[in-house]
């Protein structure tokens, strides 16, 4: 008891002395500091989007199975662009806001797993529109998406 | 009184390893900032913003497109600059005949299709049946 007391009563004047000790603080928040870093580090800020390159001869034999192709489009008219969706000889225009909902709505027309979607854009075309138009069909649950060769 | 001693030294004196913790741990947190900005290899490419994307390991190969401030469209294949030209040659003598393993295209969002097209055609010329576009996460996008 009489040891505690001389142990409490010396912790205390150290503190009245030099302040409290800041070194298990300062450990502790250097390590959370590194575990969100590191966690940071492996998760990533960025995302993939796995898209196909398929060859002029692998869209042709996805024409003839048992799919539904879809060719996407983005096109530039003016100083506006928009998506151009065909599936057959059935023609949809939407733009980059709305496209999502119509990929939604071929998704359910048609079944997710039918679809093959071939993504095209005119040269002048965003390429951030490029990659939401993929994006809209990854929502859809899409996934035989690809970037044709050019014709 | 010698027995004394000894019993203090033994038990009262230890090395004091707080500072060298603490040192380590400051190291450790500048190797991970600069291996984190290294890794962009200084050019400011800012990928496309999507809700959707893979979530798993960035492949070894990663070709990064961006518009310099002159307008030039750069170059790098893993933090080497290279030109249009060279980047098939630089694909396949990194991915093999036949081609093995994956390629990334982080790619500006401010440039146009055209300029990346030109980078997706010379991975399908090195043989690849698909690439990875590489997008900013965006959880909370509502389009």
């Amino acid at each position: 008891m009489r040891g505690m007391l001389r142990a409490r009563s010396a912790r205390v004047m150290h503190e009245q002395a030099h302040g409290p000790n800041m070194t298990p603080m300062v450990d502790i928040v250097m390590v959370i500091l590194i575990f969100f870093m590191a966690s940071a580090a492996i998760m990533g800020p960025e995302w993939l989007l796995r898209t196909a390159l398929p060859s002029p001869k692998a869209v042709g034999s996805a024409a003839a199975g048992d799919v539904t192709p879809v060719s996407a489009s983005v096109q530039v008219v003016g100083g506006s662009f928009r998506v151009v969706l065909r599936v057959g000889e059935a023609r949809r225009e939407a733009g980059v806001e709305s496209v999502a909902s119509e990929a939604a709505s071929l998704a359910r027309e048609f079944g997710a797993d039918r679809l093959v979607v071939a993504i095209d854009a005119d040269a002048e075309a965003p390429y951030d529109a490029v990659v939401r138009v993929h994006e809209a069909f990854v929502k859809a649950g899409v996934t035989r998406i690809g970037l044709p060769a050019p014709r | 009184m010698r027995r004394l001693a000894i019993h203090r030294g033994a038990s009262g004196s230890h090395i004091n390893v707080t500072p060298l913790i603490d040192v380590v741990m400051c190291l450790i947190v500048f190797y991970l900032i600069v291996g984190r900005l290294a890794s962009t290899n200084g050019q400011a490419v800012a990928p496309p913003a999507t809700g959707v994307g893979d979530t798993a390991a960035m492949p070894r190969l990663v070709v990064n497109v961006a518009r310099s401030d002159s307008g030039a469209i750069e170059l790098s294949l893993s933090g080497t600059s290279l030109t249009l030209e060279s980047l098939g040659e630089a694909l396949r003598l990194r991915l093999g005949d036949p081609p093995t393993g994956e390629v990334a295209i982080r790619a500006d969002r401010r440039l146009a299709w055209g300029d990346v097209r030109p980078v997706v055609e010379a991975c399908r010329a090195a043989g690849l049946s698909s690439v990875k576009l590489v997008t900013e996460r965006n959880e909370g996008a509502t389009r």
